[in-house]
């Protein structure tokens, strides 16, 4: 069993519910693929072949930190990835892969590891951002606050 | 002896019968003297009350007369006494009848007042209740033109708006928000 520093680098890549989803769907090719994991040099092969570039790097890194085999050190990925976390975000705009980041970095640094944000568009909010986290909501968009205003 | 005894009851049966026949007899003349007694009574009855009311007739003769006498003066009297209590009926009626119209007027005024005031109420009553209508009305029109008014500038705002908060903006906006979320302890 490997221990939460081992797949830092990997969860601190993983901001979004898509990107989760994402690496979840090749976590789950990679165990399909267990017996020939077991084979010599297989384990890249399959890591090449099913997972993205940038995350297939971070795996490969990680397993070669790790003390036990590719088997036990997805088993143990699987196992962490079930226990983060959603920030649902509801936005006017779609954010780009840097605003995304910036976005999961105040995540990370104010609410803390283990949290990922599940983004939806809808225009009508006009703007800021209405907020759920573990049951508790907030609307902080520029919509809400139009209707607040007394003319 | 026998012829004695016969004779003796013979006789004896004949005084009985001569007594009893002197009764009857003495009983008859009585009656007859009575009877002749009131005959009298009854003549000298007649003759006071043939007397009585010869004397009645005179005196009723003699009042006549005097009635006759005095008739003329009864009458005049009586016509005097008669238009002295029809002046007085009429003036008690003309009293009377000024009193009764006196009343009416009276009650007829505070009739006039209690139905002044009555109708003075409802008209009252139904002013307010009008008045109500109409700022309840007032106030929903205003209602729905503040609303309306609300609603364009909204839509305004947002046509605006959405056009023209760049991405810069919004990023910026979702960071306050963010910093808004957690000032209230929703993150």
């Amino acid at each position: 069993m490997q221990n939460n520093t081992t797949y830092s680098k990997i969860l601190r890549s993983v901001r979004t519910r898509e990107e989760l989803d994402t690496l979840t769907s090749e976590l789950e090719l990679l165990k399909k693929a267990r017996y020939t994991l077991k084979k010599e040099g297989s384990f890249e092969k399959v890591l090449a072949r099913e997972v993205q570039a940038p995350m297939a790097a971070l795996l490969r890194e990680a397993l070669a930190q790790s003390s036990g085999d590719a088997a036990s050190f997805i088993d143990g990925l699987e196992k962490i990835l079930t226990s983060l976390t959603f920030v649902k975000l509801t936005l006017a705009f779609e954010p780009t892969e840097q605003q995304r980041a910036r976005f999961s970095e105040w995540v990370y640094t104010n609410v803390g590891p283990g949290v990922v944000l599940d983004i939806t568009v809808e225009p009508r909010v006009l703007g800021g951002a209405i907020i759920e986290h573990e049951g508790k909501f907030g609307d902080f968009s520029v919509r809400k606050k139009l209707e607040e205003i007394e003319i | 002896m026998e012829l004695f005894l016969i004779t003796s009851v013979v006789f004896g049966l004949a005084f009985v019968l001569s007594v009893l026949s002197y009764g009857k007899l003495v009983t008859k003349y009585n009656a007859l003297k009575n009877k002749e007694e009131g005959m009298e009574e009854l003549a000298h009855a007649r003759r006071r009350a043939r007397k009585i009311v010869e004397e009645a007739g005179e005196h009723a003769q003699k009042i006549i007369e005097e009635a006759q006498l005095v008739g003329k003066d009864a009458q005049g009297a009586v016509h005097r006494a008669l238009e002295s209590a029809v002046g007085e009926v009429s003036s008690e009626l003309k009293e009377r009848a000024a009193q009764e119209l006196g009343e009416f007027r009276s009650a007829l005024r505070e009739q006039t007042s209690i139905a002044k005031e009555a109708l003075e109420k409802v008209t009252s009553e139904e002013n307010d209740r009008v008045k109500q209508e109409v700022e309840a009305h007032k106030k929903q029109k205003l209602e729905e033109v503040d609303h309306t008014i609300h609603e364009i500038v909204r839509e305004v705002t947002r046509k605006v708006l959405g056009e023209a908060i760049t991405h810069e903006q919004h990023e910026k906006l979702v960071i306050a928000a963010l910093d808004d979320a957690k000032q209230h302890h929703i993150l």
